[in-house]
């Protein structure tokens, strides 16, 4: 029966705030309401931003005044550093985040990120690599239209069965077996990229020895 | 349920005052007024200061409510400008809440409770306004450490640092003025 004071007050709380805020006291803080800049309202980041914060970080511009200096003169300046502070702390999330999303690909491969970390670098750089040999063809057979199209739809038949697997990765049970297919398959279009470069090498050291040849 | 529209409906006030809506200011106002005069008073224990402080407090409030993030309920926001607002006004009075493991802070006529013996409370019967009498009979550091532990729910950590004392020292104020308060209310 220790607790008798504390759960008598606990169950009773409501009763105990029985007296009536003053008359008249909502027409005194009025005038004293400063209106909001437009620049500072609804700002969708400000939750992003407050993540770099501890919880306690919320309630500190009010318990600075316990210092003993009057509340007043320590407002402009918290006002001005939880700027600078949230300023930075966006700079950083930011930079952080397009870090992760170079290296992990979240916007890019959303559904491997999702369903595997450990494989989501692995694939961006395996894609990157697919991208960067594309363009490299592209740019080695612009005089050569028609090999271009035999050379690209060879790797388009890989690459929709890469998006098939990728269709298919949300709802497969045995997910890392798919991811695992689908990195074989980026593979795949990697040695096949690099065959075809070859080729084209091979054509153009002909093309310049028959050349030779001819002068 | 209830609950829940409750919230949203707090959520959405905040959300049009930050636009500097003055209708939503109002009901905000309106909703927490009764609540927060009352915590005033219960720490300052005088009308007249309570209401200034609680002034200050709600301009606090809305002139800084871009700073609400809603980590906490807007309610615990706001009560802790409240009481930081009225712990103000008491060192404007310079109430000091000095060190009570050393010496004695109660000069209410009361008996000293610093020994650890817990207080008989079996065969007092209890009543909210025998209670609210007894707590403005209380000197003042007991009565804000009981007030801010009792009603207003912090922990002792928290009233450390509202009051800048030691969890310690809280806890044992805390217990002095419990004592105290039974005693008062067993007269």
């Amino acid at each position: 029966m220790k607790n008798n004071l504390e759960r008598f007050i606990r169950d009773n709380r409501e009763a105990f705030d029985a007296d009536e805020p003053p008359m008249g006291l909502w027409a005194r803080i009025e005038p004293g309401i400063t209106q909001p800049e437009p620049s500072t309202g609804a700002d969708p980041l400000a939750d992003q931003v407050k993540l770099g914060f501890s919880s306690q970080t919320e309630a500190e511009p009010f318990r600075k005044p316990l210092d003993g200096k009057p509340f007043g003169s320590s407002q402009r300046g918290w006002n001005v550093n939880w700027w600078a502070a949230a300023s930075v702390a966006l700079l950083l999330l930011t930079g952080g985040f397009w870090f992760l999303n170079h290296q992990y690909g979240i916007t890019e491969q959303p559904e491997v990120v999702a369903v595997s970390p450990t494989y989501a670098k692995e694939f961006v750089q395996y894609a990157r690599l697919v991208d960067a040999k594309q363009a490299e063809l592209k740019a080695m057979t612009v005089s050569n239209p028609a090999l271009y199209k035999a050379f690209a739809s060879d790797l388009e038949r890989l690459e929709r069965s890469y998006q098939t697997l990728k269709a298919d990765l949300p709802e497969n049970p045995n997910q890392e077996t798919l991811v695992q297919a689908m990195i074989q398959n980026l593979h795949l279009q990697i040695n096949l990229l690099n065959e075809q470069l070859r080729v084209i090498q091979r054509m153009k050291a002909q093309n310049n020895n028959t050349n030779e040849h001819l002068i | 349920m209830e609950t829940k529209l409750y919230i949203d409906r707090t959520i959405d006030l905040v959300e049009r005052c930050k636009l500097g809506e003055r209708k939503a200011q109002y009901d905000l106002y309106r909703q927490y007024a009764k609540a927060m005069y009352n915590v005033s008073l219960r720490i300052l224990n005088h009308a007249a200061e309570a209401e200034d402080s609680l002034q200050e407090a709600f301009l606090d409030a809305f002139n800084h409510i871009q700073s609400f993030r809603g980590q906490s309920t807007f309610g615990a926001w706001l009560k802790q400008i409240v009481v930081n607002r009225a712990i103000n006004h008491l060192r404007s009075r310079r109430v000091e809440f000095v060190e009570l493991n050393t010496t004695r802070n109660a000069d209410d006529g009361g008996p000293d409770w610093a020994d650890s013996e817990p207080y008989d409370e079996a065969g007092i019967a209890f009543d909210v306004e025998r209670i609210r009498l007894a707590m403005q009979q209380l000197s003042e550091g007991y009565r804000v450490v009981l007030s801010l532990y009792l009603f207003e729910g912090y922990d002792h950590e928290e009233i450390g640092q509202i009051l800048s004392i030691s969890e310690t020292t809280s806890r044992t104020q805390f217990m002095r003025g419990r004592k105290r308060l039974l005693q008062l209310l067993n007269e």
